[in-house]
């Protein structure tokens, strides 16, 4: 019991850096990124590219951030800023944005399935119980950025930049604060999170072109659950959807747990629009 | 050419002094011999000729049946492949029992039905709670996706990843739909009723809520008309049209796969009728017809690029043409009068 427990907390832990970068774009620019679980596949891509290069994952696992926020940056200043005011044409154009970097990633990478070493492989023993090191690693690392994320959107100079120019925009750039570079630093600190997501699951799953649809997928179950209002709503949802898809896949089979949370999912937002822990506007 | 194409055309209608009647007759006209074009293909053409452009058919429907959600009311449904597999599986399922009299009336109805409910039960909670826009697409996005992993995974009911085969030819008491002329004859006149129905209902009254709906929910609200009705009631037809679309398919096809249901699918779709153009039930056949055919002389040698070029079509369609090739067409049609008006105007 205690193992679906902590498969659950690992999932929700990455599911909540997917998803917290889904939900400050949104939250900040009211754009949806459906190129979301693509920012995931190149932080795995690159770790998959270093791994060849040096023979370790550490060095992606580290390097990815900068690498995938790096591109998000590039992407923001080149696409997003043309479509801001328009969200559904800011879909369509993120999802052919997605379809663009996962078949380059084919074409870089080949579309075949790829296994990369787990880097840690002691397991952790307490009682008669024990558990993979390396999922515990991944614990801790959601759990420090994430506390990371939450000081720097709540107790910093920047926070109150963000904050201004998501209640009044014009009033915010009246005040001289640049918020064009803000739009530009919050979506890179997205795509960012997303890629180190990405970097730290990649010796934990099978590893394709097409994953990313799927944690694109559970971002949104999350951020559908959680709201978008608050970080706290977010990795809350995380939680939920992370511990929901652990314990229904113990029970079930794990499309059916799929159905169950999507299911769920639905009903909520026909009831709380906003999310479960948000305040209704 | 409804929409901003119809009020272009009515417009240079009025400059030149033909009556709006005429272009109207002008345009059913057009429908007559596209369809009688249509039906003397299969006298001269090679029978890989016939089936392709019985696919297109198909597609187009299915692209007319989104543009019915996206172009006119406004919703961009990114899974509209469930309800075009929905429509398959089930008529797929049906026509693979043996033992059921009425296989094909019932495999037809129900294919259509199905979806539709789907639709309607998905529209009615959504919509009247108020999801729209991004939301919704997100959600018809996820139904897709769970759709196929469901067919992936049922393999008692679908068939799994090989999906179903060997069903019976869809008949309708002696009228049978075995062959693949039969088959295309039977596409070419379901696909003429319904885009006849389709251009009814967007020149009908619904047809004007929806293009208000559309520019502007909150002032359509406030003259009355309940926004999320009318969403409902098309995005259910909507939905049975994917739904019919499926159906056809299955003839063609003699295969129903879990990919028909799945995202990829879905973006196809998108991919057609953003290409053809939103707003215009001609453009949703056009992309179709365009796209896949140059697929088909394509896919040979650049098979692996083909799907990297729809991601770039959806960014052009964004960025630069936002009516697809039918907005193309216009544009240069209008460069082409400027450059006439100008010359007589020099004259």
């Amino acid at each position: 019991m205690l193992t679906t427990l902590l498969n659950g907390v690992s999932l929700a832990a990455v599911l909540a850096l997917v998803a917290i970068g889904l939900a400050i774009i949104f939250g900040l620019m009211r754009v949806i990124n459906l190129a979301h679980g693509e920012m995931f596949i190149l932080g795995a891509y690159s770790v998959v590219a270093l791994h060849q290069w040096t023979g370790s994952v550490w060095w992606g696992v580290v390097l990815a951030p900068f690498v995938v926020g790096g591109i998000g940056w590039v992407i923001e200043r080149t696409l997003i800023r043309r479509l801001y005011q328009r969200p559904m044409e800011t879909l369509v154009a993120t999802w052919g944005l997605s379809i663009l970097i996962r078949e380059g990633l084919k074409v870089f990478f080949g579309g075949g399935s790829r296994n990369l070493p787990i880097p840690i492989r002691a397991r952790l023993h307490f009682g008669g119980f024990s558990y993979p090191g390396y999922r515990i690693f991944l614990i801790f690392v959601a759990i420090v950025v994430m506390a990371a994320v939450l000081w720097l959107f709540t107790a910093t100079d920047f926070a109150l930049k963000v904050r201004a120019v998501i209640q009044r925009r014009d009033m915010a750039m009246a005040m001289g604060i640049d918020a064009a570079r803000i739009d530009q630093a919050v979506f890179a600190l997205g795509a960012a999170l997303a890629g180190l997501a990405g970097a730290v699951m990649t010796p934990l799953i099978t590893l394709n072109p097409e994953v990313g649809l799927f944690f694109l997928a559970r971002s949104f179950l999350v951020v559908i659950v959680g709201g978008v209002g608050s970080l706290l709503g977010t990795v809350l949802g995380a939680v939920i959807i992370g511990l929901g898809n652990a314990y229904l896949s113990f029970l079930t089979r794990p499309v059916f747990a799929e159905v169950a949370l999507f299911v769920f999912a639905i009903l909520l937002i026909r009831v709380r629009p906003s999310g479960l822990f948000a305040r209704p506007e | 050419m409804a929409g901003r194409g119809e009020a272009a055309a009515v417009r240079a209608a009025r400059r030149v002094g033909v009556s709006i009647s005429l272009l109207r007759w002008a345009h059913w006209g057009a429908v007559v011999l596209a369809a009688v074009a249509l039906w003397v293909v299969p006298l001269f053409a090679r029978s890989y000729f016939i089936g392709l452009l019985g696919r297109f058919l198909v597609f187009g429907l299915a692209a007319m049946s989104l543009d019915l959600v996206w172009g006119y009311t406004g919703q961009l449904s990114l899974g509209h492949a469930a309800f075009f597999g929905l429509g398959a599986y089930t008529s797929g399922l049906i026509l693979a029992q043996t033992s059921w009299p009425f296989l094909g009336p019932l495999a037809l109805v129900l294919g259509i039905l199905i979806p539709a409910a789907l639709g309607f039960v998905m529209a009615g909670t959504l919509f009247y709670g108020k999801v729209v826009g991004a939301y919704f697409a997100i959600i018809t996005l996820l139904v897709s996706l769970i759709l196929e992993q469901l067919a992936i995974s049922m393999l008692w009911l679908t068939g799994g990843i090989n999906g179903l085969y060997g069903m019976k030819p869809l008949a309708f008491g002696p009228l049978s739909v075995d062959t693949l002329n039969e088959a295309y004859y039977f596409i070419v006149i379901v696909s003429v009723i319904a885009y006849v129905l389709a251009r009814l209902l967007v020149e009908s009254p619904l047809g004007k809520a929806m293009d208000a709906v559309r520019v502007n929910e909150k002032r359509t609200a406030s003259l009355g008309y309940s926004t999320a009705a009318v969403r409902t009631v098309v995005f259910t037809l909507a939905a049975a049209l994917a739904g019919l679309a499926g159906v056809l398919y299955v003839p063609l096809e003699a295969f129903v796969y879990p990919s028909q249901l799945g995202v990829g699918f879905s973006t196809w779709i998108i991919v057609w009728l953003a290409i053809g153009g939103r707003r215009s039930l001609v453009g949703a056949f056009l992309g179709a017809f365009i796209i896949n055919y140059g697929q088909s002389l394509l896919s040979e040698r650049l098979g692996r690029y083909w799907v990297l070029a729809t991601g770039v079509f959806l960014l052009i369609v964004v960025l630069v043409q936002p009516d697809g090739l039918l907005g193309i067409i216009r544009d240069v049609k209008d460069r082409l009068m400027r450059v006439v008006r100008g010359s007589r105007a020099g004259a």
